[in-house]
């Protein structure tokens, strides 16, 4: 029985934003769409939260319906990977989307926010869906899935700009999309499977001669994702766009596509590489380390440089990416532990950073945080807020940033190329430091007169949803940090996980 | 036992609730009723006072706040250790506050509320230091030490924004990088942090960790308040005061001072004087004699303090490095010993210093005894209470010093000490010839006004005794600073 409830509630996860993204037809009304959005979210968080406890004691729940031979069937299965980045993904969801409510809706015509409800739940079942599934085929469709209603919150922009790097967008994403196929029916032909599980057990199949198959399908896999889940190149010049829906795809784009494109490659590399001895055999630490060297040294530099908001939060997730590449390269529980921190202080800190940028932008014309004053614009409540936020990305003792720069660091102990670490780290948590110390320095920042005159007229405009975020993740973050036993239970499984 | 623990429990968290309060009374404004923060910092020192009699030698108290492994955890320890610094920062705190608030009252009353604020800040700070029972803790409060002092400089220039905030908030990251480097190599090498037991690991160690954990933690500690001083960064005296002594010397003369006693042991710091290591002696006699020349020849134009600070800072490093062989008390009276004299000297030159702001040439400093004696005198003790002649505390190490050298000459350490201690002499005999030569000179209104200031302003006049009587009470009861 027990299990019976555990696996359906796996199908609900999935069922419920389809049948609730049919449902927003129904209704015209603003309020009644945003409730069922609201709903069908909180309701999937509480799901997913009410399972975590059973996958981390029991380390995966699958569905067992073995109903074809050829497992075309829908398979799904809850792990402690996906299950990270399950909770992770709908929290970003719950946040970014309250973007959208109160910023973008009041602009947008009844019928078309009717629909862009229906698309953003229909991008909740994409990503449940592509979480769960546990077959390559399935993984195929619900991919185009997501990349279909990412075009579509794209399409509402009417924004040229948008329109054009969406376009783009679509042929690269086209083309990973031959790629994906090309190597999943290369896998298909090798393994005669389809099923991540059973790929693991059939690899003894493979003899030695063959084993640039593998290397085929794992170069068109490396680039199909590339491709399709990290086109930050495409969408870069959008950032500073004025448009809301642009602040909409940005957010997509750099805070939940990429993380699905990890979450892909973790899966790809733990079906191909878990329980083989690969990992010594295909040595590609020298080639994740040469890259990260490129993204946290040019971002890096430019963060010390940027002036802008928005920019420095993008560039500060790039970062990020460019550190989780190194904990991959390094390949031990340490850096696992910090990768699963990183990918946390990620979804929590930066991003309420670019909520904050967007915020700036709407009231004063520019993200610039040398032009802004806001020391009597905000309430005491969102100084305070500001300022324990400030040392969140600092990165003080005991705060998610700490603890993923202290894992990494002692992950690196033994290893070859550790100098290079230690700098790249150096120089990623002076680009944090600087960048709180100038947001410290615009909470003490006093106008000049003239300014504040003209200041006074123009209201703070959307200080609810400010402060409504903020609230809701500092209230995240100090249940994270209050709860951090749990939190270091769950990294260690994460990277055990891997590592069995 | 148990009793104890409850009281002590009380008696600390009455500090910190009475440390909180202050600051609520700071921001409002409501500090001249009748409970204000001097009365309520009376009442915190006699707490401390009596938590000193609660606690017997070798008794420990550890509490847990905020526990996740044995590494990562946030605890806090009382013993006798701890006490005696909770005593010494608390009873400054209360005279330093007295000097300060009646100083910023009548020459910084545009920044009077900020500065008061910021400086109960950093002696609550303090006092938590002084209990965190692990490094990474300390290196929190260190760090947030850091924040508040940016925080200080903004607050305090917010209109323009000066180039000093931008070069102090470098210095900062690079303490933090060393600090935390420091407790990653810590913790791979002994899977530790605490200051649990008087730890004997680092003497295992072959010497070039040795080396790595010393300059680690030397620089970690120290290069926030070596760097601003050699490069003379040009801050009010003030700001320097609270900025670099209250807020980052202290916090890393305690911290060090923890370190050697709890992670470090002796047996490692002997490695630079063990072999006669010509390299570093040389470089500490040469050092001492630069900034002993510069002193000298400055005749109290611009940076004195901080000439001093810098010269008297060496010595302590170089104390340290001597006394590693006698008992554990002597580095304890060294720490105390230092903290309440650069307190004493910042206070007691602080009316020559605004003097000199007001003065365009040195010669007006000539006859300045005949104008403001008691600040000339209380000066003048404070020096010599620098280099332990007076009955202070200071007397103590120096004492052990040079008890040390009776026994077993090392040469050059020798001639540093005693260099150091000829050229403070030389430099007191500089000064009261300058400032007894009677000169005839007409002084204007101003500084009249400023030095009466001075001399009658009663909190001002006491306080300045009453760190020097600190330094002697300090002396007296030296029998119960005992570990």
């Amino acid at each position: 029985m027990l299990k019976l409830a555990t696996t359906s509630s796996i199908y609900v996860l999935i069922i419920l934003p389809l049948i609730s993204s049919l449902l927003c037809f129904v209704s015209r009304q603003r309020g009644v769409n945003y409730f069922i959005y609201i709903a069908s979210a909180i309701l999937s968080l509480i799901i997913i939260l009410s399972l975590s406890l059973k996958t981390v004691v029991f380390g995966k729940i699958v569905n067992d319906f073995e109903i074809s031979a050829i497992s075309i069937a829908q398979e799904f299965q809850l792990d402690i990977l996906s299950l990270f980045f399950l909770l992770v993904i709908t929290y970003i969801k719950l946040i970014t989307n309250s973007l959208y409510r109160f910023n973008i809706e009041s602009s947008v015509s009844e019928e078309s926010n009717q629909k862009t409800y229906a698309v953003l739940l229909l991008n909740i079942f994409a990503i449940n869906s592509i979480l769960l599934t546990n077959n390559i085929f399935n993984l195929f469709i619900f991919c185009e899935i997501y990349i279909f209603t990412f075009l579509a919150i794209c399409s509402a922009s009417n924004d040229s700009k948008v329109l054009k790097s969406a376009f783009t967008y679509f042929c690269f994403s086209s083309a990973s999309t031959l790629l994906f196929l090309l190597s999943f029916i290369v896998i298909y032909l090798c393994f005669g499977e389809t099923n991540f599980n059973k790929i693991v057990d059939n690899f003894a199949l493979i003899s030695e001669e063959n084993y640039w198959y593998l290397f085929l399908i794992l170069f068109s896999i490396f680039l199909a994702i590339i491709l399709k889940f990290f086109p930050f190149w495409v969408f870069y010049d959008n950032i500073k766009s004025k448009n809301s829906f642009s602040d909409l795809v940005i957010t997509e784009i750099f805070f939940v596509t990429c993380l699905i494109g990890i979450y892909l490659a973790l899966k790809f590399i733990k079906s191909f590489f878990g329980n083989n001895l690969l990992f010594v055999k295909f040595n590609y630490d020298l080639l994740l380390i040469f890259i990260s060297i490129i993204i946290i040294s040019y971002t890096s530099i430019k963060i010390v440089k940027e002036k802008h908001l928005k920019l420095i939060a993008i560039d500060l997730s790039l970062i990020t990416l460019g550190l989780i590449l190194i904990t991959l390269a390094i390949q031990n529980t340490n850096s696992l532990k910090a990768l699963f921190y990183f990918i946390i202080n990620n979804a929590c800190s930066n991003i309420i950073l670019f909520i904050l940028a967007i915020y700036i932008k709407k009231n004063y014309k520019t993200s610039s945080i040398e032009q802004v004053n806001f020391s009597y614009k905000i309430t005491y409540f969102v100084s305070l807020f500001l300022k324990i936020f400030i040392s969140f990305v600092i990165g003080l003792p005991f705060t998610l940033l700490f603890f993923a720069n202290y894992y990494l660091t002692l992950s690196i102990m033994d290893y070859n190329y550790k100098i290079v670490i230690i700098v790249l780290l150096a120089i990623t948590n002076f680009a944090y430091f600087k960048l709180g110390l100038n947001l410290f320095r615009v909470l003490y920042l006093r106008e000049d007169h003239d300014q504040q005159n003209s200041f006074n007229l123009c209201k703070f405009n959307n200080k609810k949803t400010l402060q409504l975020a903020f609230f809701l993740n500092l209230i995240l973050i100090f249940l994270l940090m209050f709860n951090i036993n749990f939190l270091e239970k769950f990294s260690n499984k994460f990277a055990q996980y891997f590592l069995l | 036992m148990i009793n104890n623990f409850d009281e002590s429990a009380l008696l600390f968290a009455l500090i910190m609730i009475i440390h909180v309060i202050n600051i609520f009374l700071c921001k409002s404004r409501y500090h001249y009723n009748f409970i204000n923060i001097f009365s309520l910092s009376v009442i915190q020192s006699l707490i401390s006072l009596v938590l000193f009699f609660t606690i017997d030698a070798g008794q420990k108290l550890t509490w847990n706040i905020f526990y996740i492994n044995e590494i990562l955890n946030l605890n806090v320890f009382i013993n006798k250790f701890t006490v005696i610094f909770l005593n010494l920062i608390n009873l400054l705190s209360l005279i330093l506050l007295i000097f300060f608030e009646k100083y910023l009252y009548l020459f910084e009353k545009n920044n009077y509320q900020k500065t008061l604020l910021f400086f109960i800040y950093f002696f609550l700070n303090l006092n938590i230091l002084i209990v965190c029972s692990n490094l990474v803790s300390s290196i929190l409060i260190i760090v947030i030490n850091a924040l508040l002092s940016i925080g200080y400089l903004n607050a305090k220039y917010h209109d323009h924004k000066p180039k000093i905030i931008n070069t102090l908030s470098i210095i900062y990251f690079f303490q933090y990088i060393f600090l935390f480097i420091l407790l990653i190599y810590l913790v791979e090498l002994f899977n530790d942090n605490s200051f649990d037991n008087n730890n004997i690991m680092v003497s295992n160690l072959d010497i070039s960790s040795q080396y790595i954990l010393y300059v680690l933690s030397f620089f970690g500690l120290f290069i926030f308040t070596l760097v601003p001083f050699y490069y003379f960064i040009n801050l009010k005296i003030i700001d320097e005061f609270i900025i670099i002594i209250i807020s980052q010397l202290f916090a890393s003369l305690i911290l060090f001072t923890k370190l050697i006693f709890y992670i470090f042991n002796f047996n490692f710091l002997p490695i630079f004087l063990k072999n006669d290591n010509l390299f570093i002696n040389i470089f500490i006699i040469i050092n001492l004699l630069v900034i002993a020349s510069a002193l000298v020849y400055s005749k109290f134009k611009d940076n004195i303090l901080t000439l001093l600070s810098l010269f008297s800072l060496s010595y302590l490093f170089l104390s340290y490095l001597i006394l590693y062989k006698s008992n554990n008390n002597s580095l304890l009276f060294l720490s105390i010993g230092f903290i309440i004299n650069i307190s004493s000297l910042f206070i007691t030159i602080i009316p020559f210093n605004l003097l000199q702001s007001k003065m365009n040439n040195q010669i007006s400093f000539r006859g300045l005894f005949f104008l403001m004696p008691k600040s000339c005198i209380l000066l003048i003790l404070s020096l010599l209470n620098f280099i332990g002649i007076m009955p202070s505390f200071n007397m103590v190490a120096n004492f052990q010093i040079f008890k040390i050298f009776a026994n077993n000459m090392i040469i050059t350490p020798f001639i540093s000490v005693v260099v150091f201690n000829i050229i403070f002499l030389i430099f007191i005999a500089v000064f009261l010839k300058i400032i007894l030569t009677r000169v005839s000179l007409d002084r204007s209104q101003e500084i009249i006004n400023l030095s009466e200031k001075f001399e009658n302003q009663q909190n001002l006049v006491y306080s300045r005794i009453a760190v020097i009587i600190l330094s002697i009470i300090f002396f007296i009861f030296r029998k119960f600073i005992t570990l």
